[in-house]
């Protein structure tokens, strides 16, 4: 998910004259947020069901690395999921921990790594959607530019991830991605990730991007809709009340906070 | 003998003689088709069993090359750790293993599996496939609700289910309400135990369960490069000794060696089925030659050699026995289905292991070995008597009187007596010595012997009877009975064939009889005797095997405030545990009671090395003592006063042996131990059933229908009262044996059959004889009672020495070498009951085979009948 909520961050300088991987370096740069609070809102469903709606907050801060980041979701509704809490710790091996505090048990289970290239919770967004995703991780090809989706004046550059190696293709489950990064932002409008078989699975929408740090020039994409292709599994984010000016501690990304329940 | 002419000689003598007689070619077919039939029907059900068995195995393993277990209580969680961290571990994922109960379960059939799982963790070692596209729509929702489940597709179908259904089940908490909330594809782990299981997350398994903190079992995958043997020493040496680290397909060896014991008793029914449907082949091959002796003498004189006769009669039976053998491949399978269910809860009654057969496997090989052996059987059935005709001299072939008296044929009929005498002599010799457990040749030669010797030697003492019937009855008016007496003696061949038919059949019913009066009676009487408790209390379940969800020990506090209860004292319960235990291999069962009294006020425990109230107390001395079921110390060359190491949930434990008992729970053994010491070692505080006494004053229905009340809906658990207990118990070994009824109504078929085969040949035989009674002024109804009169004569007196011989040869059976084979010490009990249901079988048996016969020698024309021959 926040892979692509912040790969939509970025404004800046046209994007012809740059290479694939220099576009994509602008884009980490957008969207990479030192530290933010938001409430968010995530309908999962299907065509012809009734979706199901989960409310939570999201904590990110990046390491003291200043590569990976430490995530936080707490739910607060419905009342079957209140105060679960997902903390994912991003680590240099790529492998990430995943931890899920569950309060009627009060326990935190870990999700195995070989878990997160599935879905994140149900949702058609996968574990390794919600990590963020690194330059170094893909290989990347421009294929042309396009209008804009959000905004036709606009041209957007298309770009073919692939993953650089099969450890990095075994946890995202995708073979390949191709996005359009629009030139104003540098943030990514649209996403098609393939399975991989090389059939294409999933859809992906970004709007609303926003600017949340006027200061440092970062973005946001405050609402997001991807589509599974093959199940017509639907997901929506929307993000609210972003805040990046709070003094967010590191004590909030580990175990003992995860189970601390407000 | 020209080339040719032995096709022609089949084609014009062999092919016309079935053509001429094809109701009598189709009995001796049907003899074999059954034969085959019972014996495939139980390779079939004995290979589907053990397949479903290791399917269930492998399946619910998964991926997995090694299962870590520490028995029903399972091990601290905290294990898990010090698996995962063992070098040489690629993945370690965890499981609970519990066994639930829908609402108003009655039977086995009303129960579940329960896997609980980290579904988190699941994938790299068990796979499974949804119906709809996910396992679970929403899995924030499932992980952290503990009414969450995810039936299989089976299951739901069955009981009508889907997702988002709720559905009540037993639980260590009472009964709860689950959440369908995923269904399970027949695929991978969700085809164990014929899909009748459900998937819980580990979490809300262990808080339903009562297994907090606890792990049953951990499945691991070792790292690329790491053997399985390295991997287990090294979890060994982690773990400690007291884990079972094996791989499935070693889990699924030690499960086929428990059934074993068992299948090797079908397989022992069905053999002796086979016998009796290949002696019945021969008996009537010797029959029907005796009766085309006449033909024979032609042939051979027309220079029919004694290789073509040989060759003819082979090759007839040849063709009846590949037809029949193929028949009693349909029929076995058929009667495969038929039986499945009562023996898999016959296993899953002794073992306390659930198994579905949800298909017979009955392979091409299988269905090959079969026919081959049916086909091969028979032709040896007939090689000896095909020979022995071809033996005969054509002159004397050609003999009117086919049926000799000769002293050649009088040594002959000695010899076999001695020989039947010498059979049985040795099957007693064999089964009381154990001589089987030498060579399985032997076993097999005793079961061949059992059946020989009695058909060779019963006919001796059937003429006994008749002889003794005659004595008694030489003053009676009725020409008719003396005259059939006189004819069976005159015709001792064809009595004794008859005789031979009718009572191998009834031997195998009686024998059957013997073996489920034994273990019934000494069951029952066991049972009755040590059962003293007014009432039971226990989760819904079938109680009687232990085969129930066990319970909070929290709960006795709440029984005992209940008006009408007897109080117990301050310092005690009235729990006990019933668990199974491995030991060295061998499935036991620990039980485990509150205190030293529950051995006498409670049951009345056969303790065997003393006085009861002696000895129990021992249990409760804080040491750690045990009282031993006898096939314990006997199998395991234990004694009294001598320590045994248990491996338990706190280590390996050296348990001092203070006193042996006697207990049918396993035929491996049974543990005694107080509950006191089975918690502090086993960590398992849980209880299988409350047994409490009624107060003086107060009706046991009136205690009941409070106990309903007060905690029967809150915890789920039932009343059972002394008498319902013991009803189960009588209907849990009629299960057992439920069975063998099928196996004793195809003996008797097997029997009918021989029968009216031999006496339309025998009617066949004497058509002259009857021609010159109807000439000499018999009337048709004459004729016809004295051929019924003779079918009854045979009939009764056949099943008495069936009785005799079938019940002898049933004692040694359950005496000797099922005591050898199980390990239970099964006192013999004559079946009174079945001794008149025997005799009245045999009765209807005879005069059934002999309507046919006797109206068909009454319908002789006097004429015809004196030029026969």
């Amino acid at each position: 998910m926040n892979k692509i909520v912040l790969t939509l961050i970025f404004f800046s300088l046209p994007t012809f004259a740059m290479s694939a991987k220099e576009i994509m370096v602008k884009n980490e740069e957008a969207r990479k947020v030192s530290v933010y609070e938001a409430r968010a809102v995530l309908t999962t469903g299907n065509a012809g069901e009734s979706p199901k709606v989960k409310d939570f907050t999201i904590w990110r801060k990046v390491q003291p690395d200043g590569i990976h980041n430490s995530t936080l979701t707490r739910f607060h509704a419905p009342a079957e999921v209140r105060d679960e809490g997902i903390l994912i710790i991003e680590n240099a091996s790529g492998k990430n921990d995943v931890l899920l505090y569950l309060p009627n048990f009060k326990k935190i289970r870990r999700v195995e790594s070989q878990q997160q290239s599935g879905s994140f919770m149900g949702s058609v967004f996968s574990y390794s959607d919600i990590a963020t995703p690194h330059v170094d991780d893909y290989q990347y090809k421009t294929l042309g530019t396009e209008p804009c989706m959000g905004d036709p004046k606009l041209t957007c550059t298309k770009i073919e991830n692939t993953p650089a190696n099969e450890e990095v293709k075994n946890r995202i489950g995708y073979s390949k991605s191709i996005i359009w990064v629009r030139p104003d932002n540098f943030m990514v409008e649209r996403a098609d990730y393939y399975q991989t078989d090389g059939k294409l699975w999933k859809k992906l929408k970004a709007t609303e991007i926003k600017i949340i740090d006027q200061k440092n020039k970062k973005w946001l994409a405050h609402s997001l809709s991807i589509t599974n292709q093959i199940t017509n599994d639907f997901t929506e984010l929307h993000f609210s009340n972003v805040d990046v000016t709070k003094d967010i501690s590191d004590a909030l990304f580990t175990q003992q906070n995860l189970q601390k329940v407000k | 003998m020209r080339k040719g002419l032995q096709f022609n000689l089949f084609k014009y003598v062999g092919w016309r003689h079935l053509k001429l007689h094809p109701g009598r070619a189709a009995l001796t077919t049907l003899g074999v088709a059954l034969g085959i039939a019972l014996y495939v029907a139980i390779a079939i059900i004995n290979e589907s069993t053990k397949n479903a068995l290791r399917e269930s195995i492998e399946a619910v393993a998964g991926k997995a090359s090694l299962t870590i277990s520490a028995g029903v209580a399972g091990f601290s969680e905290d294990k898990l750790e010090i698996i995962r961290n063992t070098p040489g571990i690629k993945s370690a994922v965890p499981m609970i293993e519990a066994r639930a109960f829908f609402e108003g379960a009655k039977e086995s059939a009303d129960g579940l599996y329960i896997l609980g799982v980290d579904l988190l963790q699941e994938t790299s070692v068990r796979t499974y496939q949804a119906t709809d596209q996910r396992i679970i729509d929403d899995p924030l929702t499932f992980l952290n609700q503990p009414d969450s489940i995810i039936f299989t597709e089976t299951l739901a179908k069955k009981r009508g289910l889907k997702i988002d259904s709720k559905v009540k089940l037993s639980t260590t908490l009472g009964l709860k309400t689950f959440t369908i909330r995923g269904l399970l594809k027949p695929e991978g782990t969700a085809k164990a135990y014929g899909g009748s299981l459900a998937i819980m997350d580990i979490d809300g398994a262990r808080m339903m369960f009562g297994k907090e903190n606890k792990l049953d079992r951990v499945d691991v995958i070792p790292l690329e490069g790491v053997t399985n043997q390295t991997l287990k020493e090294s979890l060994q040496k982690s773990l400690g000794a007291n884990f079972s680290i094996e791989s499935p397909a070693t889990q699924s060896e030690q499960m086929e060696k428990l059934l074993a014991a068992y299948q090797l008793i079908l397989t022992f029914f069905s053999t002796l089925a086979l016998l009796v449907g290949l002696f019945l082949v021969m008996n009537s091959i010797t029959v029907a030659i005796a009766e085309r002796k006449k033909e024979i003498g032609t042939l051979r004189a027309l220079g029919a050699t004694r290789f073509s006769m040989v060759s003819l009669f082979v090759t007839e039976i040849f063709g009846i026995g590949l037809v029949g053998s193929t028949l009693g491949c349909l029929i076995g399978r058929g009667l495969a289905e038929k039986l499945v269910k009562q023996v898999t809860a016959s296993v899953a009654s002794q073992f306390q292991t659930r198994i579905e057969v949800t298909h017979l496997d009955f392979s091409y090989h299988q269905i090959i070995t079969a026919i081959t052996f049916g086909t091969l059987a028979s032709v040896i059935a007939a090689f000896f008597p095909a020979l022995k005709a071809a033996a005969i001299h054509p002159l004397e072939s050609m003999k009117k009187h086919a049926e000799s008296s000769s002293a050649e044929d009088e040594n002959r009929s000695k010899l076999m007596i001695i020989f039947g005498f010498l059979l049985l002599v040795f099957t007693t010799f064999s089964m009381t010595l154990g001589w089987g457990k030498y060579w399985s040749g032997i076993d097999l030669f005793t079961k061949i012997a059992s059946v020989l010797g009695s058909a060779l030697f019963g006919p001796y003492l059937v003429f006994i009877l008749i002889h003794a019937a005659r004595s008694l009855g030489k003053n009676t008016k009725r020409p008719m009975i003396k005259l059939s007496l006189e004819n069976l003696i005159r015709s001792r061949k064809r009595t004794t064939s008859n005789v031979m038919a009718l009572m191998v059949g009834l031997f195998l019913v009686m024998m059957i009889a013997t073996v489920r009066a034994s273990f019934h009676d000494t069951l029952t009487n066991w049972f009755n005797e040590i059962f003293i408790a007014d009432v039971m209390v226990a989760s819904t379940g079938r109680m009687i095997v232990a085969d129930v969800q066990p319970i909070r020990e929290e709960i006795q506090k709440e029984i005992l405030e209940i008006p009408g209860v007897k109080p117990i004292g301050a310092d005690r319960g009235s729990a006990s545990r019933i668990v199974p235990y491995y030991y060295h291999g061998k499935k036991m069962a620990i039980k485990a009671y509150d205190h030293y009294a529950d051995f006498y006020q409670y049951q009345n425990f056969a303790i065997q090395n003393g006085d009861r109230k002696k000895i129990a107390p021992l249990l409760y001395t804080g040491e750690p003592n045990v009282i031993l079921t006898q096939s314990f110390l006997t199998k395991q060359h234990k004694n009294i006063g001598e320590s045994v190491e248990l491996d338990t949930p706190s280590g390996t434990i050296a348990f001092k042996i203070v006193g042996s008992i006697t207990d049918f729970a396993s035929a491996e053994g049974v543990i005694y131990i107080s509950r006191e010491n089975y918690k502090k070692y086993w960590k398992d505080p849980l209880v299988t059933a409350f047994i409490i006494n009624i107060e003086p004053g107060h009706s046991l229905e009136e205690v009941r229908a409070e106990i309903d009340r007060r905690i029967g809906k809150k915890w789920n658990v039932i009343t059972i009262s002394n008498a319902e207990f013991k009803e189960q118990m009588q209907q849990a070994i009629e299960r057992s044996f439920a069975y063998t009824r099928a196996i004793e109504a195809i003996a008797l078929l097997v029997g009918l059959l021989g029968l009216l085969n031999t006496l339309l040949i025998s009617v066949m035989e004497r058509t002259r004889e009857i021609g010159m009674l109807r000439a000499v002024g018999a009337t048709k109804k004459q004729i016809s009672n004295m051929i019924l009169l003779e079918s009854l004569m045979q009939g009764v007196f056949g099943s008495i020495v069936a009785i005799i011989l079938g019940s002898y040869v049933g004692k040694l059976f359950v005496e000797y070498a099922l005591t050898t084979t199980l390990g239970w010490i099964i006192d013999f009990h004559f079946p009174k009951e079945s001794v008149l249901q025997t005799l009245l079988t045999g009765i209807i048996v005879a005069m059934i085979a002999g309507i046919l016969p006797a109206r068909r020698a009454a319908n002789l024309e006097i004429t015809e009948s004196l030029d026969y021959e």
